[in-house]
């Protein structure tokens, strides 16, 4: 069972839950940046399926073995032999068929999963793809998938409900829209920022920059500083944002280093995270801070979300 | 939030994160409680815990928030008895190599002129005394040790290496550390450690709470070394 890639003009990783249990080791976190359409994939693909490939702008898939397939992420479309299916869907793709992905917004990410899940390699108990650290990925040295590739999956079962269709109505997909705030639980060390700094940060647009990857968004906009002089590095939680000297934001992501010594107002609430990694240069976004039980419950709400379906 | 000892305080680290920091004055009393509360945690296999984070003073508790909140996390930590439990504890003891002043990992030109100690006095500060790991990360296998004597004391680079070659042996402040990878750097370099900091299996050489000691080789026992482990250092000519 398998697909080949035929055309990847950017890397495409390999990602499953993030491995953790690791981390006190040194190595990072990993994991599918945008959680939510990362779950969504999954759950449409079935049971069975724990991994998926995490892909961005144009990707060709030549089909080796019939298969039922989940494509999610925000402004996709998909083809199969030119035919267009939904994206947040189930499809079935046969034998000799060809998966076209478009994706109108280079930078945003989505999920390619499949029925019986990837048979990807595992490095340290997870299938997660780290370039930076040589780590995992289909040749186990943190290369990506790129084109020419074959990349096999399990046979496919069933879903268990039945064939065919399955779709995620629109009111249950993940909220992409930067209209409104991103919420932050607020920790480490924010009562070492004034008040004043506070309300800067939570009152002004902060941009973008080209300088997102996998470990970290930098953001640009009016500074703000601490009151901290020399800080001991510290374990750095998914979504921390910290300010390094110069007062810009830096949001940590999945590919974070684990240990760090910029101060940290807090965190990036999981139910905003997906939002915030779909953020591309040139976006603007706002801040506001949230409390960790509203925050929490956000999150269980998303997660009830993925629970009610099919 | 102000809590009642042994910490000095305890904050939220995102939805699925709790920071605990101790403040005892000096390094390694820090040190002995990160290691005990770690140790502490991870032996009670919380069904809600993901992983724990130790460094110098502070010990991040990460947990899965779809099975327990920050109040889960609160009580475990004052309800587990982990001082007297986990004392005995003690970390593996390693004797590593080190090939001072080899080419390409030599910086003893600026390490005399900052610290004034001849290349000799380097190695001896160097080997001198059994120094212990207070961290692992930065880096897969990267251990934070300490402490150097103080007459060794460096700061960073000004201007970071954009690659360090793996196996260099460095310091900065009163800490040393193997790079296990190649990387950017920006600590001054002593000489190579031939043994891999990555084991076969992919686990990290040095945990937190071990304790290492580094001897001086030339570079034929160097290179003997490297190649029992497999390993390939970039000595140049």
């Amino acid at each position: 069972m398998s697909l080949i890639v035929q055309q990847a003009l950017l890397p495409i990783l390999t990602v499953d839950k993030g491995r953790v249990g690791v981390l006190s080791q040194g190595y990072t976190e990993s994991g599918p940046m945008d959680e939510l359409a990362y779950r969504w994939a999954l759950k449409l693909a079935g049971m069975q399926a724990e991994n998926a490939l995490e892909a961005m702008g144009e990707v060709r898939f030549a089909i080796m073995q019939s298969g039922y397939f989940a494509v999610c992420g925000p402004n996709i479309h998909i083809q199969v032999d030119g035919l267009t299916v939904p994206s947040w869907s189930r499809f079935r793709a046969n034998k000799g068929q060809q998966i076209q992905i478009t994706s109108a917004s280079i930078g945003q990410r989505y999920y390619v999963a499949v029925s019986g899940g990837f048979a990807f390699p595992q490095a340290l108990d997870s299938a997660c793809t780290v370039i930076r650290e040589q780590l995992g990925g289909i040749r186990l040295n943190g290369s990506p998938v790129k084109t020419e590739d074959q990349i096999a999956f399990n046979l496919p079962v069933i879903p268990h409900t039945e064939h065919g269709h399955c779709e995620v109505p629109v009111c249950l997909r993940p909220q992409y829209s930067l209209s409104q705030p991103i919420r932050v639980v607020e920790g480490y060390q924010v009562s070492e920022f004034d008040q004043l700094d506070k309300m800067r940060f939570y009152t002004s647009d902060y941009t973008v920059t080209q300088s997102v990857d996998r470990m970290g968004y930098r953001l640009s906009g009016p500074a703000v500083q601490s009151r901290i002089q020399q800080l001991s590095s510290e374990g750095i939680a998914l979504g921390a944002i910290q300010f390094p000297p110069n007062g810009q934001p830096i949001v940590m992501m999945r590919d974070r280093q684990t240990l760090g010594g910029y101060p940290k107002i807090g965190a990036v609430a999981r139910c905003d995270l997906s939002r915030f990694a779909q953020s591309v240069p040139g976006d603007r976004i706002r801040f506001t801070s949230i409390d960790a039980a509203n925050a929490r419950a956000l999150w269980l709400l998303e997660v009830n979300k993925l629970l009610s379906l099919f | 939030m102000k809590v009642c000892k042994p910490f000095s305080d305890i904050e939220f680290a995102g939805d699925s994160g709790v920071i605990v920091y101790f403040d005892e004055g000096d390094v390694l009393a820090n040190h002995r409680l990160v290691s005990q509360c770690q140790n502490a945690l991870l032996a009670q296999q919380y069904h809600w815990l993901v992983d724990v984070i130790p460094s110098y003073n502070s010990v991040l508790v990460y947990f899965n928030l779809e099975t327990a909140d920050h109040h889960d996390v609160y009580r475990a930590l004052v309800s587990v008895n982990w001082q007297s439990e986990t004392e005995s504890q003690a970390g593996k003891h390693h004797v590593l190599p080190v090939f001072y002043g080899a080419n390409g990992y030599n910086d003893f030109a600026l390490i005399s002129r900052q610290t004034g100690l001849t290349d000799q006095q380097i190695i001896q500060a160097h080997t001198q005394d059994t120094l212990r790991v207070y961290a692992v990360g930065f880096a897969p296998g990267f251990g934070y040790l300490a402490e150097t004597p103080k007459g060794l004391s460096m700061p960073r680079m000004k201007e970071p290496r954009k690659r360090v070659p793996p196996g260099a042996v460095a310091i900065a402040d009163r800490q040393t550390a193997v790079y296990p990878a190649a990387s950017p750097g920006g600590w001054h370099l002593l000489g190579v450690c031939p043994v891999p900091m990555i084991q076969p299996n992919g686990s990290a050489l040095l945990a937190t709470g071990d304790t290492v000691r580094f001897y001086a080789v030339d570079k034929a026992r160097a290179h003997e070394i490297a190649t029992q482990h497999g390993m390939t250092l970039e000595v140049t000519e």
